[in-house]
């Protein structure tokens, strides 16, 4: 691997954190300034979403498992946040600390009997079924969730969100976002992350060094459900009210979707995968209705054509040129 | 006591036994070859000894206990590892974090969620592959090594895991003479530093002769003869296998 | 709790019915995993595209007294080419790749689909109405039931019966069970592997097509019809072993039975015994209860 511009000239990891950050920090108030609400919201959902794709993506980009039904806890993370603030009167941060535990509870039910299946295909049937089932509960359990009214007038404390501008939710869910993000990015970098990657690499290999693959997988899964929860409870502070929407199967098709646009083997893939998916949504739906066309053409595009992802193809270039490796 | 037992180990697929009624033990220090024709069921057997197949009939004992019906990952904690005839290891990770991998497994700490792994067992991990002879290109991504490299990273990954026990899978498959008699060293060294026993299959048949404690000749999954090297090659029915026709 | 006999057996009627429709659906989706070893997501899409035809064709045909028949016989093959198109342009592609394209190439096609059937047919709800020949009520063992019931049962025993007989005794289905455990055989034979999956995939939309004729009078069409059967369907496929018909056929009887008397005991949520029955298959027996067994 012979590297066209010598070391020194590369920049260093940590000039562009700086960057980045600041970047985040200046974003809202530039938009404030110089756009519109709009596009602090939209910037709060891309940090949502980016979340989401993340945790999502500790399932299919390091453990090698594409769970077809993650919009369960997605959607269980914002439900319980919302049933607890609305029903049960329980306090914000409560609220908060709850929906992601029982969205991992969720995870460690149905990770259990999905990674016990063996096979790939069985594992996306059972995984899109479970969620489809969670979906259907909610919509009929009307007394408890009612239905497809969908809860409004979720009560939103006023250091997490005001009623005036996303601004203050923006920075709210920024720090969130990227204290999950950094535990998300310690454990890949851990010795479990490793043995994660290595039952993803060579199963057969993996069990031959000593490894239960199951064990694993489950731990995996419900990590992954943990964190995805926790994107659905800031999800419903943003909209202050939750649909059934949020547990549809389109859902997971969408994260699915970011993790392959952005690059499932690169850390920071699924965050560009969830920019370029948000923001697309929210320009191709002031055209059209037809946005599930759009994101099924994509998806079968990138199937034939393009498999290793946006960050995945920047990230060799990035490779060529600096001759380091990214993560 | 041996260290391995079989009692009448049977498998079968479908109907017709790619082994049957295998039996036979190995001392603890041996250097054990198995050989047989294409299809005698030499990977069988070690996919039965390692676990990845269950026996349809009979035992395997190892050190005395019974391990037949245990996971793969179970049997490898017991201290039995295996390399196979087409090198199987992590090829998108680095050479370092192959063997890394099987150590943190081995001394118990894959389960830590938020510690360093670059770190973690760094001892362990150089001194291995400094015996595996791979410490210089420990930072290449596996899949790029050569063929050779391969065979001595999945020895490095198979010692990682603390095995005494080694199955080996032709070991010096599709090698080169001179590599060969390079890999053969490799194992001879490292069996007498670590005192390890081995249980191999092979095609070479004077490597075989040459290296092994003992032998035994699988020939439609059965034991046809067992012995030293020398007894094998006066064995009548194992000339006529190997040189009649 | 006074349960009597006769709300029993009106609902093991009643079961057979449901159980004969998702026969006829899981044995297309169980048909294709098993000779070409992909998963069509996208079967309920099939289904529901099968649906929406019925309701234009018997529109169009809104004059004749048969309409329905016509129906009945067109919308399959019609769905089929669908099939036959997907097949062909798409799915070929990918056959050699990583499993895990192969599956989002069919869950994409969910989206693409479903809203090609919005672009069609639009958002409101459609009905198709039942023929007249057998838009009455039937009684037996002294329950009313209607007649549209039996049609249904009857259908899926046509199916199952042809399925049988075209498997066991004809060239094409011998194919393809080869096919299903001997691929590069197959080929070697002289046969073009090509050509027998995409008739495969033809003849399983097809199935999937006729389901959603068959079923179109019992429901209200709409867009998420597609989703909403779909995962019964799985779970059937699933308990029954994916790539069995005949496992397809048991768990889809067990299903629509347990649902059926499901009902009686949950009402609304019967759907939980389904998973309560795959959770089970699964720790007990995780190929199915006729599927191949995957590992020694």
């Amino acid at each position: 691997m012979t590297r066209l511009v010598p070391n020194r000239f590369a920049p260093s990891k940590v000039l562009t954190a700086v960057l980045v950050v600041a970047f985040l920090i200046i974003l809202p108030l530039c938009l404030q300034r110089w756009g519109s609400e709009y596009y602090i919201y939209l910037a709060s959902k891309v940090i949502i979403w980016s979340l989401f794709a993340m945790s999502f993506n500790l399932v299919l980009g390091y453990g090698g498992m594409m769970s077809f039904g993650h919009a369960a806890f997605y959607g269980l993370g914002a439900y319980s946040c919302a049933l607890l603030l609305v029903k049960a009167a329980w306090p914000a941060p409560a609220a908060f600390v709850a929906a992601p535990l029982i969205a991992a509870l969720a995870g460690l039910v149905i990770g259990y009997f999905s990674v016990r299946i063996m096979g790939i295909f069985y594992f996306a049937v059972l995984t899109l079924s479970f969620s489809q089932l969670i979906y259907i509960l909610v919509f009929k359990w009307r007394s408890l969730t009612l239905g497809d009214d969908g809860i409004q007038g979720v009560p939103v404390p006023g250091y997490i969100s005001t009623l005036d501008s996303y601004v203050h939710f923006y920075y709210f869910a920024l720090i969130i976002a990227a204290i999950c993000i950094f535990i998300l990015w310690k454990i890949t970098r851990s010795p479990f992350g490793l043995v994660l990657r290595s039952a993803r690499e060579n199963p057969d290999r993996a069990s031959f060094i000593g490894v239960d693959l199951r064990r694993y997988r489950l731990a995996a899964f419900t990590v992954s459900a943990f964190f995805s929860g926790i994107a659905g409870a800031l999800f419903v502070f943003m909209e202050t009210s939750v649909s059934p929407d949020v547990l549809k199967w389109s859902i997971s098709g969408e994260v699915i979707l970011m993790g392959l646009l952005g690059g499932m083997h690169v850390f920071p893939g699924p965050i560009v995968g969830a920019g370029i998916m948000v923001l697309l949504n929210s320009f191709l739906t002031s055209y059209t209705e037809y946005w599930a066309l759009f994101i099924g053409t994509i998806l079968i595009l990138s199937v034939l054509f393009f498999p290793q992802g946006v960050a995945g193809i920047a990230y060799e270039a990035w490779q060529k040129y600096f001759g380091r490796s990214l993560s | 006591m041996p260290i391995l037992e079989l009692q009448g180990v049977t498998k079968l697929f479908g109907g017709v036994a790619a082994v049957s009624d295998v039996s036979l033990s190995v001392e603890p220090n041996q250097i054990f070859g198995v050989i047989g024709p294409n299809g005698a069921g030499k990977t069988t057997l070690f996919n039965l000894i390692s676990g990845y197949y269950r026996c349809d009939r009979g035992k395997i004992l190892f050190n005395g206990t019974q391990i037949n019906g245990l996971a793969p990952n179970a049997i490898v904690a017991k201290g039995i590892g295996r390399s196979f005839q087409v090198t199987s290891f992590f090829p998108e990770m680095t050479v370092w974090e192959n063997v890394q991998a099987a150590v943190l497994v081995k001394n118990r700490l894959s389960w830590s969620l938020l510690s360093n792994s670059s770190t973690a067992c760094g001892e362990e991990t150089e001194a291995l592959l400094n015996q595996v002879e791979l410490l210089d290109k420990r930072r290449a991504q596996a899949k790029t090594l050569p063929a050779g490299d391969r065979k001595k990273l999945e020895l490095g990954i198979v010692l990682g895991t603390g095995a005494h026990f080694l199955l080996l899978d032709e070991p010096t498959c599709g090698m080169s003479p001179t590599e060969t008699s390079a890999t053969v060293d490799l194992i001879m060294r490292i069996t007498e530093q670590l005192k390890l026993t081995i249980l191999f299959t092979e095609h070479k048949i004077d490597m075989v002769m040459g290296i092994s404690s003992h032998i035994a000749v699988l020939h439609f999954g059965t034991i046809i003869a067992s012995g030293s090297p020398e007894e094998i090659r006066m064995n009548d029915t194992v000339q006529q296998i190997y040189f009649g026709d | 709790m006074d349960i009597d006999l006769s709300i029993i057996f009106a609902q093991a009627v009643s079961g057979l019915c449901r159980a004969m429709i998702l026969f006829l659906l899981a044995s297309g989706l169980t048909l294709v995993f098993g000779v070409m070893r992909v998963v069509n997501f996208a079967h309920g899409s099939f289904y529901m595209v099968g649906a929406y035809l019925a309701y234009t064709l018997t529109n169009y045909f809104a004059a004749s007294p048969g309409r329905f028949w016509f129906a009945l016989l067109l919308a399959p093959c019609l769905v089929s080419m669908l099939g036959g198109i997907v097949e062909y342009c798409l799915m070929r592609r990918i056959y050699d790749k990583d499993h895990l394209l192969q599956i989002l190439l069919t869950y994409a096609l969910i989206f693409v689909l479903g809203d090609l059937a919005k672009m069609i047919w639009g958002v409101d709800l459609r009905i198709v109405e039942a023929p007249p020949v057998l838009s009455g009520l039937v009684t037996v063992g002294g329950h009313s039931f209607p007649a549209y019931y039996f049609f249904i049962i009857g259908m899926g025993i046509a199916v199952a019966c042809g399925m049988w007989f075209m498997l066991r005794y004809t060239t094409f289905g011998k194919l393809m069970r080869a096919s299903a455990e001997h691929r590069d055989m197959v080929a070697m034979l002289g046969y073009n592997v090509g050509t027998i999956f995409t008739a495969v995939f033809m003849m399983a939309t097809w199935l999937g097509g006729l389901a959603g004729v068959v079923i179109a009078p019992t429901v209200r069409l709409s867009l998420g019809m597609d989703m909403e059967i779909i995962i019964e369907c799985f779970l059937v496929v699933i308990v029954g072993g994916l790539g069995s018909v005949w496992g397809a056929l048991l768990a889809a009887l067990i299903t629509g039975e347990l649902y059926a008397m499901g009902i009686l005991v949950l009402e609304k949520y019967a759907m939980t015994f389904l998973f309560v029955l795959a959770g089970a298959v699964i720790l007990l027996r995780p190929s199915g209860l006729l599927g191949r067994r995957v590992r020694q």
